[in-house]
């Protein structure tokens, strides 16, 4: 069975009537992960909005997202809390933001395991986790304030949440966009690591190249509709709809003078 | 066109953002400089466009002092910073935003050379009429493009202009900056913290490392590099993988 299933998916403005996202399907099972590429304004974000089940109230929508049998779509309240603390964490684009500036990290990451667990222990487990993702300094960044660290910093905190949370399904979204390049790179290889055959990971992004070192499938939207999905490799090889054949190009024509140097 | 020899700054009495930079950019040459955040890229771009003023070091412009080479050379240099929303007026219409560059001048530039320019960034004359936020990031970032271009610069400065867009649309303004630079006769300094965009725009590359040019070379030596950062850089490079 598989873990996460979004069928004929469809978000609308209520007041424009304008539609955002119109007939998303795709399957996820575990140990896999997904690759979503489109241009800013493809319904990206809101496709993985839906799935979190936080959708502003503006928008209406109809179709069906379940995961593990479970509907999201006009769940309510309490149970979407349920669903997400047991099964769902996210990352996103602007850490910056994400944070709240008058609160440390680590209260911060505290606040986020104390359901489940005493203040020493759900400290422990921060900074272990701090540590694996590559920020060495757990116990000063642990008492940080967000303002202090780095956008990359940010982000390596917010996937430790993420990660150590142990959810088994983790989205992120544009997660190394406003990253310079080596800490992109660092961070491709920190979800390389820990996803394992019990997670699976939607990963959002503009950037082929980025995408297509870390996802096995690929979902191509443009202007809120799907028009490409299949396995990485294939589409890569053979792009069937011409736009997905432009964003490849547009990649390649981009690291064309890089590679030359190479060859 | 543009050198610079031993400048340095700080602003704190601790620390100096920028060590002895040596740089020269020779006329309709395009150079990179390439190096992650805090390494002093912007404030060197500042210090060229004499928005701020450097604790020693000259920086001269054809052969003369910046300060005496802006004064004569109104409008020779110009710049495309990588924020496009705050570099321009919300409440402005596109039309007023482009007119912008000649606030100075008596001059206005008409409809058809407005639709000229906007035919060079590859926009429809449609944009005119609308304000920033109806339009895209890719979009806006042309507009600012098109703005630096009304004066008929002969250095254009990039800070990060391209680091904000989508990849597709950053393969649109490579081209563009390409064909620009050879219509115009411009010189480019271009920066920014990817090598793959800074190959595809300059002959030239130097790297930016805590505040001190630690390499140069020109683009096709890529592979030749030998400062542990630049090798660092380069292995961050992902193109798509088959």
């Amino acid at each position: 069975m598989s873990f996460l299933s979004v069928k004929d998916l469809r978000i609308i403005n209520k007041y424009t009537k304008e539609i955002l996202v119109d007939s998303v399907n795709f399957d996820m099972k575990l140990g896999s992960v997904l690759g979503v590429i489109g241009e800013s304004g493809s319904g990206k974000s809101l496709t993985c909005k839906a799935i979190l089940g936080l959708l502003s109230p503006n928008l209406g929508y109809s179709g069906s997202i379940r995961i593990e049998g479970e509907e999201i779509l006009g769940a309510d309240e309490e149970s979407l809390r349920k669903i997400r603390l047991k099964k769902l964490s996210a990352v996103f684009q602007d850490a910056m933001n994400a944070f709240d500036p008058i609160c440390t990290i680590g209260s911060q990451m505290v606040e986020s395991f104390q359901e489940s667990m005493r203040y020493k222990e759900a400290k422990n487990l921060s900074k272990e986790w701090l540590e694996k993702v590559g920020l060495k300094e757990s116990e000063r960044v642990f008492q940080s304030y967000p303002h202090e660290l780095s956008g990359g910093m940010l982000q390596r905190v917010m996937i430790a949440l993420a990660l150590a949370r142990k959810t088994p399904l983790i989205i992120a979204d544009e997660p190394t966009s406003a990253l310079d390049v080596i800490s992109q790179k660092e961070i491709i290889k920190l979800f390389q690591t820990f996803t394992d055959s019990e997670k699976c990971l939607i990963f959002v992004s503009h950037d082929l190249g980025v995408t297509s070192h870390l996802a096995k499938n690929l979902l191509v939207m443009k202007k809120g509709k799907v028009v490409e999905q299949g396995v990485c490799k294939e589409i890569f090889d053979a792009p069937k709809h011409e736009y997905t054949n432009y964003l490849i190009t547009k990649r390649q024509e981009l690291s064309k003078r890089f590679l030359e140097c190479f060859a | 066109m543009l050198c610079l020899e031993n400048i340095s700054k700080s602003y704190t009495q601790k620390e100096k953002v920028l060590k002895n930079i040596n740089l020269c950019l020779p006329k309709n040459a395009s150079l990179a400089l390439v190096g992650e955040s805090g390494s002093g890229k912007s404030t060197l771009a500042r210090l060229i466009l004499g928005l701020e003023k450097a604790d020693s070091g000259n920086i001269s412009i054809e052969g003369k002092k910046l300060k005496e080479w802006k004064k004569k050379n109104k409008g020779g240099m110009s710049v495309v910073f990588q924020d496009y929303t705050s570099s321009i007026n919300p409440r402005f219409l596109i039309k007023d935003i482009l007119q912008e560059a000649l606030w100075q001048e008596k001059k206005r530039l008409n409809e058809t050379e407005l639709k000229e320019l906007l035919s060079q960034v590859e926009l429809s004359a449609k944009v005119l009429k609308s304000y920033p936020h109806e339009l895209s990031g890719g979009q806006l970032q042309r507009i600012c493009i098109a703005r630096s271009l009304v004066l008929k610069p002969r250095l254009l400065i990039l800070d990060e202009a391209l680091s904000s867009l989508d990849v597709s649309t950053q393969a649109q303004v490579v081209a563009l900056l390409k064909r620009l630079q050879e219509e115009y006769k411009m010189s480019y300094l271009f920066i920014s913290h990817d090598l793959e965009s800074a190959s595809a725009v300059c002959d030239e590359i130097a790297v930016l490392y805590e505040g001190q040019i630690v390499e140069k070379f020109s683009t096709c030596k890529l592979k030749d590099t030998k400062h542990f950062y630049t090798k660092k850089l380069l292995d961050s490079i992902m193109p798509i993988r088959k």
